[in-house]
């Protein structure tokens, strides 16, 4: 596949209208470039971009720190995010704090649109802030590929299901021209605490290491191969 | 019975959509082969909403058009989509009818009146129609794409009289 070659093309594509659009052969030629549709294409160039932008790996209390400082500049980042110790991550509904507090659990309100998400040192959250809305779909993808490289997995919306329970969810939010998601990848269940801050109603959640005989050093080996 | 694909060459109405790679949501949404590099966004919060001008189709007026089918390709994240077009007095309906979805990301609606009038479409409808969609979007932070709309056509052409001419013979003449 001829990636820079294509772009040009496209470039070239993007300028023309109607008739001229029509007549220029845009699958033809990206099928000769080794595309065989624009959403191969489409892809390609996601991952490429993907592969561009700088990333770290971090403690879950630097992350919000982190994130803030790229929206105020206007600038993508990938964070690769290892909680120290069991702790929840914020969205928009609501939780019990007062048992977060007496137990000695930090809360950091991360503000996307979703669910609590209660999570331990077994587990990783990947943070993808992009100009381009469409990576997160790319990148929600790409991880539901590595785990379904591991275990029969189904793809949910932006949620990865194995044997019926949510391994993995993304929280979702827009700053600006940024879009940010939140991918939760879920390795160790916390059952107990999931029930005491978020309540009965929670969704069935599952740990990928008990329902896919994965561990965390397998996705995240496999995510820093995607970046540079 | 024939079929005849009408694609978007007008914007009529735009509300709260982007429109990516491109300058008219008609133009990213035009192509006969999916092109999922433009389109038409719609972002969580915002109930965006698109009407667009077809080409002519052409048909002599005695044409019966059997009914008329709106195709939307996305990429969704929508709660659910509503049929909206331009009223012939000006102003465009309150969309409540659902569109349905086909498979996978593409829906369509099928309509065998014209949804203003209540009657069988007829060519000059048909040739002045505007039509597209209501993206209403759940509150959760994503967005809805239209790659690709287009209107199909299922029409029955005239039957084409001949005058016939009997010329009679008789014996000796």
């Amino acid at each position: 596949m001829n990636l820079d070659a294509a772009m040009a093309m496209e470039a070239q594509y993007r300028t023309l209208s109607g008739e001229q659009k029509r007549d220029f052969g845009y699958h033809t030629k990206l099928r000769d470039f080794g595309f065989e549709s624009t959403v191969d294409y489409e892809r390609a160039k996601d991952i490429r971009h993907i592969g561009e932008i700088n990333w770290l790996e971090i403690g879950a209390s630097q992350f919000i720190p982190s994130l803030r400082e790229h929206i105020e500049s206007d600038k993508e980042g990938i964070w690769i995010v290892n909680p120290e110790q069991l702790l929840v991550w914020s969205g928009t509904a609501p939780l019990n704090t007062d048992y977060c507090a007496e137990n000695g659990i930090p809360v950091y309100e991360v503000k996307y649109s979703g669910g609590t998400i209660v999570t331990g040192v077994e587990d990783v959250a990947i943070g993808v802030l992009v100009h381009n809305e469409r990576i997160r779909y790319t990148f929600s993808t790409m991880l539901y590929e590595v785990v379904a490289g591991h275990c029969h997995a189904e793809q949910d919306g932006n949620d990865i299901i194995v044997a019926g329970k949510k391994v993995s969810g993304v929280g979702s939010a827009r700053f600006g021209n940024l879009y940010l998601g939140t991918y939760q990848m879920t390795f160790v269940h916390h059952a107990s605490e999931i029930a005491a801050i978020c309540g009965q109603s929670h969704k069935d959640v599952g740990g990928l290491f008990e329902l896919c005989c994965m561990e965390k050093g397998d996705l995240v080996e496999v995510v820093k191969s995607w970046l540079k | 019975m024939a079929e005849m694909i009408l694609r978007p060459n007008s914007d009529d109405h735009r509300s709260d959509v982007a429109i990516v790679n491109g300058s008219t949501m008609y133009g990213v949404m035009d192509e006969a082969v999916l092109d999922t590099g433009d389109y038409i966004r719609a972002d969580y919060r915002t109930n965006g909403s698109f009407v667009c001008g077809f080409e002519q189709s052409g048909l002599p007026p005695a044409t019966v058009i059997n009914s008329v089918t709106f195709y939307y390709n996305t990429l969704n994240n929508a709660t659910h989509f509503l049929h909206k077009y331009r009223l012939s007095g000006g102003g465009y309906n309150l969309p409540s009818v659902e569109i349905s979805l086909v498979s996978g990301t593409l829906y369509r609606i099928v309509l065998t009146e014209n949804p203003e009038t209540g009657m069988a479409w007829t060519v000059s409808d048909v040739d002045s129609m505007c039509h597209g969609g209501l993206i209403v979007m759940p509150n959760k932070g994503s967005s809805t794409y239209v790659y690709q709309f287009y209107a199909v056509v299922d029409y029955t052409a005239p039957l084409i009289s001949k005058r016939r001419t009997l010329t009679l013979t008789g014996c000796g003449q």
